[in-house]
């Protein structure tokens, strides 16, 4: 079934790699979703986090492409309802700041004041929408920023597919 | 660790780097990029073989690979010479064969530019290479150079490149040799699960009607006598993929040759009415299975490989056993041993030998040349010659009517299926055994893409046969036009052009156009003791159809003979 899936890529922290990885998503003309890269705890390692929409055996396609590549560690795919899911949002805004205060109260964010007004926010992807539509109806939006999604794999998290190190 | 350090320029570095791998050939054609590698290498004993077209330098290096089972090496200068030898280690890596690539770059600061003979060659080349590097400092390069050939080498061999700007190359620098690489993250060698190779074994005991199926795998890893001891105790009989062909002999008893699209009657059938499927070294590719569906239904498939991304790829519900094929076999046999019932008359075992008696060697069609002079070829030849194919029915026919006796003596292009790859991986073969008679069963088509390469084989005394079925058209082309797409042909009619024979005195090389099959059986004799590079022009009906075919879409069952 298509659905929203999460891979973490552990990888080697060096040029290329990145490209490697979306290239096989392109070959088979998938859309990334979302794409976050960060170090891990290893000092010359990165994981980098892709959401897609795919069935089982798209997902399971991509996961054994990647881990072929030998700069790829370890491989995960989950489904998006078995992780964690956060992303955050920076939206640079105009209008008034009470109101906006209101709003940010509202959803758990923050308002930040350094000459223009930031809004920041950290949530479900799903908020993220929300809040940004709410903005654009309530505000004039200068610009926003999205990281895309970061996430853990759920401790009960079904459907998992691993391939290790 | 370091042997070695010295003072030296980039390309004198990766010379040195190459003589500590033990390279005994390059194929290649120079260029602006490469020129001061090619100037150092001119101080070294690693032989040179100047190819006339990059991707024939590619094949070349891809024959030599296949034939020796060491790694082929081969090179280009920037741009042109790397997009030209592009389809060459494409072909290498579908195969798995272990091939590394020297690209010359443009220098450093103009890479990006646009520059004279840019292209981003690592781009171009990395969904079709197992590595790609590209040192940035004259001192990287024994490093980049030891880990190309350990990569290339291990695990689920392919090729690798490494793609060198100029300046890299004329840097002069202090520079270190590693003994020993190590690369994070890959771990090419896999100790199988001895319990599931126990619960593999189970299963083929408690099998009724098991066939072995083995691959390009199962050549590169050199188990044949393992498959035959496994065989051999439970008279299991022993098909192959394309890729397969000679990983057993394949006049073996109980050898019933390839399945797929143009696999034998027996062996499609028989895989077809089998109760288990041991897979060794294979990858259970489209052109193998036909329509996997089909395939999977009613059978236990059983598959072992060194590739753990190759388990439940193709087929979902199979049983893997992943791990290094010699130690997995060698345990599989042993436990085998220890349970096995003797199967010798049971009703499978006479099935098979119903089928194979009576379809072995059938010629199916109405009077077909191509296998009677392809049947003739392997009785001439030794079992160690070795014989390389196009692509199209000439492969074809010498997939079904070339029985291959040893591992390494049967070199196609199976994956990407390369016309033009037959003649240069010739050359490459005959390089890496020059005792042995190297034979291409081209077809007309095919060999005109590469057949350049007769200016290599005569200027560096490199002598191959090449028998081309000449039947005038893109043959497998015209037998699709002709039975899928009900006679309406277009664009597969070649003509009686060129003279063959005149085209190869025109490069020094001897060409001849024989008439019947005793004409050929004489002629092919002197070809295979011929000092020079031998064509011989075979004509056959443009009207030849390679039977049995299955067409795509269907299954194995469901043959046109
Ligand atoms: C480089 C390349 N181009 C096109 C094809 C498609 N193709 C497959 S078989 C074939 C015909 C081959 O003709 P020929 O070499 O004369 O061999 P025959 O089938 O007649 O034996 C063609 C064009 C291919 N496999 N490779």
């Amino acid at each position: 079934m298509k659905k929203e899936r999460v891979f973490f890529i552990t990888v080697a922290d060096k040029p290329g790699v990145l490209f490697k990885i979306t290239n096989i998503f392109r070959r088979k003309n998938f859309n990334i979703e979302s794409v976050t890269v960060g170090k891990t705890l290893a000092e010359d390692e990165s994981q980098i986090i892709i959401t897609i929409n795919a069935d089982e055996e798209e997902a399971d396609s991509f996961a054994r492409m990647v881990k072929r590549l030998i700069d790829v560690y370890e491989v995960v795919e989950a489904p998006k309802e078995s992780c964690y899911v956060q992303e955050l949002l920076l939206a640079k805004l105009e209008g008034d700041p009470d109101m906006l205060q209101k709003v940010a109260e509202n959803y758990g964010a923050q308002l930040i004041k350094n000459g223009s007004l930031i809004l920041k926010y950290v949530g479900e992807p799903a908020n993220v929408e929300e809040l940004i539509k709410e903005l654009s109806n309530k505000f004039k939006i200068i610009h926003i920023s999205r990281t895309g999604i970061t996430a853990v794999v759920k401790e009960d998290g079904k459907d998992i597919l691993r391939f290790g190190r | 660790m370091i042997v070695m350090a010295s003072y030296l320029s980039g390309a004198q570095a990766l010379v040195k780097a190459l003589e500590e791998e033990k390279v005994e050939v390059i194929f290649g054609i120079p260029g602006g990029a490469t020129l001061p590698f090619y100037d150092a290498l001119k101080d070294s004993n690693i032989r040179h073989v100047l190819a006339r077209h990059e991707q024939s330098a590619a094949h070349m290096a891809d024959g030599y690979a296949r034939a020796s089972g060491k790694v082929g090496v081969c090179t280009a200068t920037s741009g042109p010479g790397a997009t030209n030898l592009l389809t060459g280690i494409a072909t290498a890596y579908l195969d798995s064969s272990p091939v590394v690539a020297l690209t010359g770059q443009v220098a450093k600061s103009y890479i990006g530019k646009d520059a004279f003979q840019e292209i981003d060659t690592v781009g171009i080349y990395t969904p079709v290479v197992k590595y790609a590097f590209q040192p940035l400092s004259a001192s990287e390069i024994p490093f980049d150079v030891k880990a190309a050939f350990y990569i290339a080498s291990t695990g689920r061999q392919g090729p690798v490149l490494i793609d060198i700007p100029k300046d890299v190359q004329t840097e002069t620098a202090e520079i270190e040799f590693p003994e020993k690489v190590e690369i994070k993250g890959y771990r090419p060698y896999i100790k199988p699960d001895p319990e599931a190779v126990r619960e593999a074994a189970k299963l083929i005991i408690q099998a009724q009607k098991p066939v072995i199926l083995v691959g390009g795998g199962a050549v590169k890893s050199e188990v044949g006598p393992l498959i035959l001891e496994l065989a051999e105790t439970f008279m299991i009989p022993i098909a192959s993929t394309l890729m397969g062909k000679g990983a057993v002999p394949e006049n073996h008893f109980l050898s019933v040759g390839p399945i797929g699209m143009h696999g034998t009657y027996h062996a499609n059938t028989l895989i077809m009415e089998s109760d288990l499927i041991i897979g060794i070294g294979v990858r259970f590719s489209d052109r193998t299975t036909m329509d996997i569906k089909e395939f999977t239904k009613e059978r236990m498939i059983l598959h072992f490989d060194i590739d753990p991304t190759e388990a439940r790829k193709n087929i979902v519900n199979e049983f893997p056993v992943i791990g290094d094929l010699k130690e997995s076999l060698t345990i599989l046999v042993s436990e085998i041993k220890k349970m096995m019932p003797y199967m010798k008359n049971s009703p499978w075992h006479k099935r098979v030998k119903e089928l194979k008696d009576y379809y072995d060697g059938r010629i199916f069609g109405e009077k077909a040349m191509s296998p009677l002079i392809i049947k003739k070829i392997r009785e001439i030849l030794g079992p160690d010659d070795i014989v390389t194919t196009e692509v199209g029915q000439a492969q074809a026919w010498a997939e079904l009517f070339y029985k291959v006796l040893k591992p390494r003596t049967f070199i196609t292009s199976g994956g990407l299926g390369t016309m033009g790859f037959g003649f240069p991986a010739a050359i490459g073969a005959k390089v890496a055994k020059f005792d042995k008679t190297v034979v291409d069963i081209a077809g007309d088509g095919s060999f005109l893409m590469t057949s350049n390469s007769l200016a290599t084989s005569v200027a560096e005394g490199i002598p191959v046969v090449v028998v081309i079925l000449n039947n005038s058209v893109l043959g497998m082309i015209a037998q699709w036009q002709r039975i899928v797409y009900n006679n309406r042909y277009i664009a597969s009619y070649l003509g009686e052009t060129p003279n063959f024979p005149a085209l190869a005195k025109a490069y020094g090389a001897e060409g001849v156009r024989v008439n019947g099959i005793e004409d050929f059986v004489k002629y092919f004799k002197e070809a295979v003791r011929s000092e020079v590079t031998y064509v011989i022009d075979v004509p056959i009906s443009p009207e030849e159809n390679v039977f049995p075919f299955v067409p795509a879409g269907k299954s194995l069952r469901e043959m046109i003979v």
